[in-house]
């Protein structure tokens, strides 16, 4: 038995044991800076190769390239800087980068989009008249290939553009390449922040080790007793979008919206957490994105590390805001196409891009009043939002909402379909649930409390409590373990494992 | 570090003792309804000092012999699922402070060929002492046997050694989260446990599974081809039970429950022959059993499930049994 295939999930019994293990190995290495790294670089290959060794020797290959072009490329540019050669070493460093983005891509694109576009060119053709019998591989996407694709890339650019000298030490770089706590699902770190820590001492800090905890704490209730409550509904009403009215339907969209908050922003808090018990800093990957008062604030809120390659990497390149009307608009199409391009290999993730794309763009044209100053999060010397906040936040999340159903559906006929019925005369009817919503509505009730109260900081629980007598707040903790525990069913993978 | 780890394990400690103090004490919330019949037969075990005749078996005869129409001063000790495993240490211990006169023996082919709830209710349920478990592993052990593909001695350490307790965290924590599960999503778990228990102890230990007024599905042994695989452990404690009870001059009978007349007719005619083949031979070993063991049905009307006998059924079972005992 080569290949283990069982995930190790961070709401599992296994990842339980391997992180204790890891910690405590770790910390009692404290002197050994290049060993502590090493011990993060094995356990980080065990962490994936507990799912698949086979795939793990792609993410050797992908960290042995660019280790090796971008010093390369750092070598040209060096000699470019003291020789003064000219034009043509400047073209050697660009031909390297090309390649390796190009490779990178042509791996990602193999395994994710290879069907999709085979599909599509035979479909194209066929109605054209030319009739190609190219038939789809069974390729199994290797977890996590999106985030430390996009996080590879992002180094090899980074020194091509000067920003940064590549790494000299192979083991610190194949760790910022494959860091266990954020390999499968983000957030996608830039060499300038994970890299460079990998060279400094780590001090174990029992203030940050304990934030840590209460993070990862959060994210496992947010995975399991939000996100995996509301996959059942939202799983439910989808399988039956035929079958159920228009208000039950608007009601999956919104139970999917926070199943994929919960999942998503769930494990990025776990990610982060888990991190920062190793002593690392990871960035903050959410920010309170549905109390966003216009979807413009949602995309800067919602999957900050990837919203941000994209803006850095694509949209500045291609002339960001700075430019004509005309191609700001094309910028932001482009960005947001490949923004659910990335998601996945289906019409309906572009489709879910170009809608967000259409928003933004009737926002920023029609609506966006430029003298209007924002705050940096809704009502944030106030308790509450003002009715004219809260309205704007109940419209922007109906928006998204919308778009989650491009997203969720499984094709655009069923996405249209359920659009549709939405938008019907039942959609004033009551909505039919097939079983009760009291027990979660309570614990949604208690999570959009905290998650309101804790809007300003990095994670919701990060301040919660610390006023508190110690006894309220091992209460709180004790609580939200018990129900982690009693909610932890077996199976329920992550989202985003599948980009 | 040091003061961090403390503050962790501190945390973990006491969370991991309130959570096994709620495992131990808290079972009428979390288990669901067999909880409550084992529960009131274990307790009825320990109070017991009546001398009451004792019916033991499983669940068919659980439903199947209603104490207060065959008289004769009998109380249903029989437990869903269970096997003469249990049969024989519930005997045992009643016998240390009671002196019953008759005990009907009544076990279904099936409970005579595995023991497919030892670890889901035996054990968890705690229905064994610690004496009797450390008794049965002896057996086992001898024989070589595996109680549902583990062995013995492993069992006794999983939930008898405290340090291998925590081992076996995850199988109860399971147990307790699809169990709690239902507290929220039915209705609570606790109440209709608590109106088993209730019912139960004021019928004299017996309780109606299936109600319905005619069931016709087949039952577990109609889809069996042969009875050849039966267990040995049990094998073993049918006899003990038997030895047990003629050794403390107890009269013994050994009456089958019913089929539902759908499962009888799609018999096997090997399973039959097998299972008789079986019976002859404790019939020949122990001809003092009033042996009332041959496979017979009722019609389909009888049962409120496919295994076990509705109210109607039940009356007419237990009418039946009486004239036996009452010879």
């Amino acid at each position: 038995m080569f290949f283990a295939k069982k995930f190790m999930l961070f709401h599992s019994l296994d990842f339980a044991f391997f992180l204790i293990i890891v910690f405590l190995i770790y910390w009692s290495l404290n002197k050994y800076l290049r060993i502590q790294n090493i011990l993060i670089l094995l356990a980080s290959y065990v962490f994936y190769g507990w799912w698949s060794l086979k795939f793990l020797l792609l993410i050797l290959f992908s960290t042995t390239l660019d280790y090796f072009i971008s010093i390369a490329i750092y070598k040209i540019r060096s000699q470019n800087s003291t020789q003064r050669v000219g034009l043509s070493k400047d073209k050697a460093g660009l031909h390297l980068l090309i390649l390796s983005i190009v490779i990178n891509l042509g791996i990602l694109g193999f395994f994710k989009y290879y069907n999709f576009f085979i599909e599509n060119f035979v479909a194209i053709l066929s109605i054209l008249g030319i009739h190609l019998n190219i038939s789809s591989l069974n390729i199994i996407l290797p977890i996590g290939i999106s985030f430390y694709t996009f996080q590879t890339m992002s180094y090899t650019i980074d020194v091509y553009r000067g920003k940064l000298e590549p790494a000299r030490d192979f083991v610190a770089f194949a760790g910022f390449v494959s860091f266990f706590p954020q390999l499968v699902a983000g957030p996608i770190e830039r060499a300038n922040d994970l890299l460079n820590q990998f060279y400094h001492k780590r001090n174990f800090d029992e203030q940050n080790a304990i934030i840590g905890l209460r993070q990862i704490l959060w994210g496992l209730f947010k995975k399991v007793v939000i996100a995996d409550n509301c996959a059942e509904f939202a799983n439910h009403i989808f399988g039956h979008y035929n079958e159920l009215n228009g208000s039950t339907l608007l009601l999956g969209a919104v139970f999917f919206a926070f199943q994929i908050y919960g999942d998503f922003s769930g494990y990025a808090d776990i990610a982060v957490g888990t991190a920062r018990l190793l002593g690392f800093r990871l960035m903050q990957n959410f920010a309170s994105p549905y109390f966003s008062r216009d979807v413009a604030e949602f995309w800067r809120r919602w999957h900050i590390s990837l919203s941000s390659w994209f803006r850095d990497y694509v949209y500045i390149p291609l002339g960001g805001s700075r430019v004509s009307v005309n191609k700001r608009i094309r910028n932001i199409f482009i960005i947001f196409i490949l923004s659910g391009l990335w998601h996945g290999a289906n019409w309906t993730f572009i489709f879910w891009g170009l809608l967000n794309a259409i928003y933004i763009y009737i926002y920023s044209a029609l609506l966006q009043n430029g003298h209007e100053k924002k705050m940096p999060i809704v009502a944030h010397d106030r308790n509450l939002p003002t009715f004219q906040e809260l309205f704007k936040i109940v419209i922007t999340f109906l928006l998204i909402c919308l778009s989650w159903v491009f997203f969720r559906s499984d094709n655009m006929h069923q996405a249209i379909i359920y659009l549709r019925r939405i938008f019907s005369s039942s959609l004033f009817q009551a909505p039919t649930l097939h079983k009760s919503l009291a027990p979660l509505s309570y614990f949604f009730i208690f999570f959009l409390c905290i998650e309101w109260l804790g809007r300003k900081n990095s994670f919701a629980l990060e301040e919660i409590g610390l006023d508190w007598k110690p006894v309220f707040r091992y209460i709180l903790y004790a609580t939200l373990v018990f129900l982690v525990i009693v909610f932890s069913e077996k199976g329920q993978e992550f989202i985003y494992f599948q980009f | 570090m040091k003061k961090f780890l403390i503050k962790v394990l501190g945390f973990s400690s006491v969370f991991i003792l309130i959570i096994s103090l709620f495992i131990h004490i808290g079972k009428m919330y979390y288990c669901n309804v067999e909880y409550p019949m084992w529960k009131s037969k274990k307790e009825f075990l320990v109070q017991a000092h009546d001398s009451k005749n004792l019916v033991i078996g499983d669940s068919r005869a659980l439903a199947g012999i209603l104490p207060n129409k065959i008289g004769n001063n009998f109380y249903n000790m029989a437990l869903g699922g269970a096997t003469p495993v249990e049969g024989y240490y519930t005997l045992r211990r009643y016998l240390e402070a009671n002196r019953p006169q008759k005990i009907i023996i009544s076990y279904a082919p099936f409970h005579l060929r595995s023991e497919e709830t030892f670890y889901d209710r035996t054990l968890k349920f705690g229905y064994l002492t610690n004496a009797d478990l450390w008794d049965f592993c002896q057996v086992v052990n001898q024989v070589k046997q595996t109680i549902n593909g583990a062995k013995l001695e492993s069992v006794y350490a999983r939930y008898h050694y405290f340090l291998q307790y925590f081992l076996a965290l995850n199988d109860v924590f399971y147990a307790f989260r699809t169990n709690l599960k239902k507290l929220f999503y039915e209705e609570s778990g606790y109440l209709h446990n608590k109106d088993i228990y209730r019912e139960i102890t004021s019928q004299e230990g017996q309780h109606y599974f299936g109600t319905n007024p005619y069931f016709d599905d087949l039952n577990d042994e109609a889809k069996l081809k042969h009875f050849k695989d039966a267990s040995i452990i049990i094998n073993i404690y049918l006899r003990k039970l038997i030895e047990l009870a003629l050794d403390n001059n107890i009269r013994v009978y050994y009456i089958n429950a019913p089929f539902n007349e759908a499962s009888a007719r799609a018999l096997m005619v090997d399973f039959v022959a097998d299972y008789n083949d079986y019976m002859q031979k404790l019939k020949n070993l122990y001809p003092q059993v009033d042996w009332h063991s041959d496979l017979h049905y009722y019609s389909n009307n009888c049962f409120g499930d496919r295994s076990h006998l509705n109210h109607y059924g039940s009356q007419i079972f237990s009418e039946y049994v009486s004239r036996i005992v009452s010879k």
